[in-house]
């Protein structure tokens, strides 16, 4: 795929990326991280490392320079990184000063401010009302953890707080799960909306609070890690099933139950450890339609299969999909070529 | 409103029985999606008739709520990890070491038995993926597979024996197995359910099923279809068998097992704290990867999606029924069943516990999925017909028979793997299996959860070794039973194919009834009429199940396979 070709041809190169397993994987990835933003730092280690490995290769078999394009966007990943983080360390000591907490509420004028923190399960958003240097109301705009924390922890530590009038840090109760996680979230959205309200209270620059929200994202934890497994196999297995939906005359692979009838009826039964044909149906499912074509040299086309098959899969079948569909990659692989060298 | 259960219950069960007797040839998961829509587009007409559009918008949420996510995404790391194991060449390792095995002391009969009942140690969350990496192994023991160890009679007894026992492994499976469904359910009352509740009964009762599946196949099977197995014997003129094939395993296969072993463990014991089995399987998987070098691609080999698409669309089937009211309507014919004075609860109960072996589909997860929860409300969640232990002793059963019913399914079920093996027509061992699933292993699974497993988790219990004594009784009672009626009934059988077919009819009653009479006893203990209710829920479910054994079996195949032209 080439720039000139989008430009030519918008529709078709575009179908042609749907159609690209590696296309489709990286937009699972980007969809992921959009959507998950604490695994978004993971994710991108995932993905330097698998291009890393893939371009080095290209580079030792054709000399593709793609890997040094690679190790610069590396390279200013981690200036960026370097950039930010200074920033957020002389941020941070010059909010040592300036912080909310306990006497700090002298600080704050009066007003309304909403701030958010992280909860145990998501962003915790809260409104905070000030008077006379006093907080005087707290409302919970958003709350996306335990319905036992919130009427049981938070609502004794709101209590605690509108009674002192300041910010003090929550104890951290064991009685419900993730209660310490929602109690610190909540503290840190009053801190947050506090912080609003002091006149000069020093910020994040925009580049840093850009860069690190979007590249780094929010801290991964062994909950993140926990569904990024989940995701990951529910993902290949998703694209595994896409793959004969995409490809003309493949769709019924999905179907085959693997029961291996079909091989009982065939005369050729096993070659070079494929069970025929099922294993040719199952190699198209995978979109192998090279190795598929392969093997179909052993197949007779006696067709026993499609008569033993409970929903009708064949080997000559699935060989005559996988035919036209290893000849059409090829022929775009050649096209590809010729605009290249050209 | 009631009417809509009874309609939705009609559409389900209608679609599912035209699936089965092939007048719908499409693949069960698209008919349950269908039957799904259909329920839902049904109900959604009622309940804007009768109570207007907020009642219908109400639906997605009652409908959606029934999908319950874990089993089906630990079926999917597990058929992950198990794709890694075959792409590596853990099988091939796999094999070498049961050849090791064969020289050992316990030579060619130990090792087949080990071999027979690997399905049931491995556990793996679909009885497809080792049977598909093995079944080949087996046949090459016969004259056709070259080493010529086995006779014809042999091989056949081996494949079926080994299918059977793979066909029922998904049951006790901790990574995605079909008897987490049920774990689940039994975990509102037993804290500690979901650490494997059901799991030894099924691999118990799966154990002695396999060897009655062995003895049946030999004495029964055999001898009903005596042309429909195309596999040869070695002729007369055959001096010696085949040299041996020498197998080869690469590092990346012995290191695959290492790295499978591991995380099966990690999975069941969680000795680096809670976590879900889900992650550690899929770093299993990313691990066989790395170490191994396999790809991806080789990864995704493994899994075998009807599994996965059978338990999401049964739970769709199962959220669509109970938002549209067709548990309801199950459960008022149940209870009208429990009011039939020969029937009772022990009567009703014993034919329930027997419905997916009637109607057996490619997958068992497709009708547990939908007919669980209902079971669930036999307890003390709703009709209270079952106290808990109860309700764990009837779920023990139901659920050991659920798996093992995509064995004898002609819908592309797990046995048709074996029967293609052993180049046997489709409903070979469908006697022998339906046999195996309800005259043994449910009675079986039934009696070790109440005698056994039950005080496991239940450490207060001072009987336990009465208990096992117990047990061994009950076992030893159960088979000595049905293998005379084997051993007996097959020796009645002669050239009649109908006279055969009654002499199998009546030994599934008998065996059925003897079933149903222990499942009431292992609920009820010595109440005479709820043990005569069972035997008669018993003999209504045998009766169903032997007349869905095919009386002979389409000879066209194997005229084709042993033609001349062959």
């Amino acid at each position: 795929m080439t720039w000139s070709r989008l430009y030519r041809d918008p529709k078709g190169t575009l179908w042609e990326a749907v159609n690209t397993r590696g296309v489709r994987l990286t937009f699972y990835l980007l969809l992921t991280a959009a959507m998950f933003p604490s695994s978004r730092f993971i994710l991108l280690c995932v993905l330097l490392v698998t291009l890393g490995v893939m371009w080095t290769r290209d580079f030792r078999r054709y000399g593709s320079p793609k890997v040094f394009y690679l190790a610069a966007v590396l390279a200013l990943l981690v200036v960026g990184y370097g950039v930010a983080r200074v920033n957020v360390v002389e941020t941070d000591e010059a909010r040592l000063t300036k912080r909310p907490w306990g006497d700090g509420i002298s600080q704050v004028t009066d007003g309304t401010y909403v701030g958010r923190g992280q909860g145990f399960r998501g962003p915790i958003e809260v409104r905070v009302e000030v008077k006379n240097h006093r907080i005087v109301g707290i409302e919970m705009l958003k709350y996306p953890d335990l319905i036992s924390v919130r009427d049981n922890e938070v609502a004794v530590y709101k209590k605690e707080l509108l009674e002192k009038g300041r910010l003090e840090r929550p104890e951290q109760p064991g009685m419900y799960r993730g209660a310490p996680e929602t109690l610190t979230g909540y503290a840190n959205a009053v801190e947050s909306a506090l912080s609003k309200g002091i006149p000069d209270f020093p910020r994040y620059n925009v580049f840093s609070e850009v860069y690190l929200s979007s590249v780094i994202g929010t801290a991964p934890g062994r909950v993140t890690l926990n569904a990024l497994a989940i995701l990951f196999a529910a993902f290949i297995v998703f694209e595994y099933t896409l793959q004969s939906m995409l490809t003309p005359g493949t769709g019924r692979s999905i179907n085959c139950y693997n029961c291996a009838s079909c091989v009982g009826a065939c005369p050729v039964k096993e070659v070079e450890g494929v069970q025929m044909p099922m294993g040719l149906v199952l190699l198209t499912r995978l979109g192998d339609y090279e190795r598929v074509m392969e093997l179909s040299k052993y197949c007779v086309g006696c067709g026993r299969c499609a008569a033993k098959c409970p929903i009708g899969n064949s080997g000559p079948l699935v060989i005559s999909a996988a035919f036209q569909a290893a000849r059409k990659r090829k022929q775009q692989e050649r096209l590809e070529a010729r605009e290249d060298t050209a | 409103m009631e009417i809509l259960g009874y309609i939705t219950l009609t559409i389900f069960l209608g679609l599912m029985l035209l699936t089965l007797f092939g007048y719908i040839r499409t693949p069960v998961q698209t008919v349950l999606v269908f039957s799904t829509l259909l329920c839902l587009i049904v109900g959604a007409g009622f309940r804007y008739a009768y109570s207007g559009w907020e009642a219908v918008m109400l639906m997605p949420n009652e409908f959606l709520g029934g999908i319950i996510l874990h089993p089906i995404t630990a079926l999917l790391t597990g058929l992950f990890l198990a794709g890694g194991l075959k792409a590596s060449g853990g099988f091939e390792a796999l094999k070498v070491l049961l050849q090791y095995l064969r020289r050992s002391p316990i030579g060619l009969v130990g090792t087949l038995v080990i071999l027979i009942n690997l399905p049931v140690i491995s556990s793996l969350p679909c009885g497809r993926i080792l049977a598909a990496a093995l079944l080949p192994l087996l046949f090459t023991f016969g004259f056709e597979g070259g080493l010529g160890i086995l006779t014809r009679t042999q091989l056949i007894v081996l494949i079926g024996a080994f299918t059977r026992n793979a066909m029922g492994s998904c049951g006790p499976s901790p990574i995605g197995g079909v008897g987490q469904i049920g774990e689940g359910f039994l975990g509102s009352f037993f804290a500690t359910a979901s650490e494997g509740i059901l799991r030894a009964p099924q691999a118990f009762s799966l154990m002695l099923g396999t060897a009655i599946v062995a003895l049946f196949l030999k004495f029964v099977s055999q001898r009903l279809y005596p042309d429909d197995v195309a596999l040869r014997d070695a002729p007369l003129t055959a001096v010696s068998a085949g040299k041996e094939p020498e197998i080869d395993a690469p590092l990346e296969g012995y290191l695959a097992l290492v790295i499978f072993v591991a995380s099966l463990l990690t999975a069941i014991f969680q000795p680096f704290g809670k976590m879900p089995v889900q992650s550690v399987l899929v770093v299993g998987a990313l691990l066989m990867i790395v170490v191994c070098r396999i790809r991806l691609t080789d990864l995704m080999e493994g899994i075998i999606l009807l599994p996965v698409t059978a338990m999401a669309a049964g739970f769709l089937a199962a959220g669509a029924l109970a938002a549209t009211g067709g548990f309801d309507a199950l459960g008022v014919i149940l209870n009208s069943l429990v009011a039939v004075p020969f029937l009772g609860v022990a009567g009703m109960l014993a034919i329930f516990v027997q419905f997916q072996t009637i109607l057996p589909l490619s997958c068992a997860r497709i009708l547990t999925a939908a007919l669980v929860p209902v079971l669930y409300l036999f307890g003390p969640a709703k009709f209270g017909f079952l106290d808990w232990p109860q309700l764990a002793i009837v779920m023990a059963a139901y659920i050991i028979n659920a798996t093992t019913s995509c064995g004898p399914s002609p819908l592309g079920g797990g046995g048709m793997m074996g029967e293609g093996t052993m180049r046997a027509e489709t409903g070979f061992i469908k006697g022998a299996y339906t046999f195996a699933s309800m005259a043994i292993m449910a009675p079986l699974a039934a009696i070790y959860m109440k005698f056994l497993n039950l005080s496991v988790f239940d450490p207060s219990n001072e009987n336990f070794v009465r208990d096992i004594v117990t047990i061994a009784e009950f076992a030893l009672v159960i088979a000595v039973v049905n293998i005379a009626f084997i051993l007996y009934g097959s020796r009645l059988f002669g050239t009649d194919t109908s006279r055969n077919f009654l002499i199998q009819l009546v030994g599934f009653l008998l065996a059925g009834a003897l079933s149903g009479g222990i499942l009431a006893f292992a609920l009820f203990e010595q109440n005479t009429s709820a043990i005569l209710q069972g035997i008669a829920g018993g003999l209504i479910a045998a009766l169903l199940i032997a007349l869905m054994v095919p009386r002979t079996l389409s000879r066209r195949m194997t005229a084709t396979l042993s033609g001349p032209e062959i």
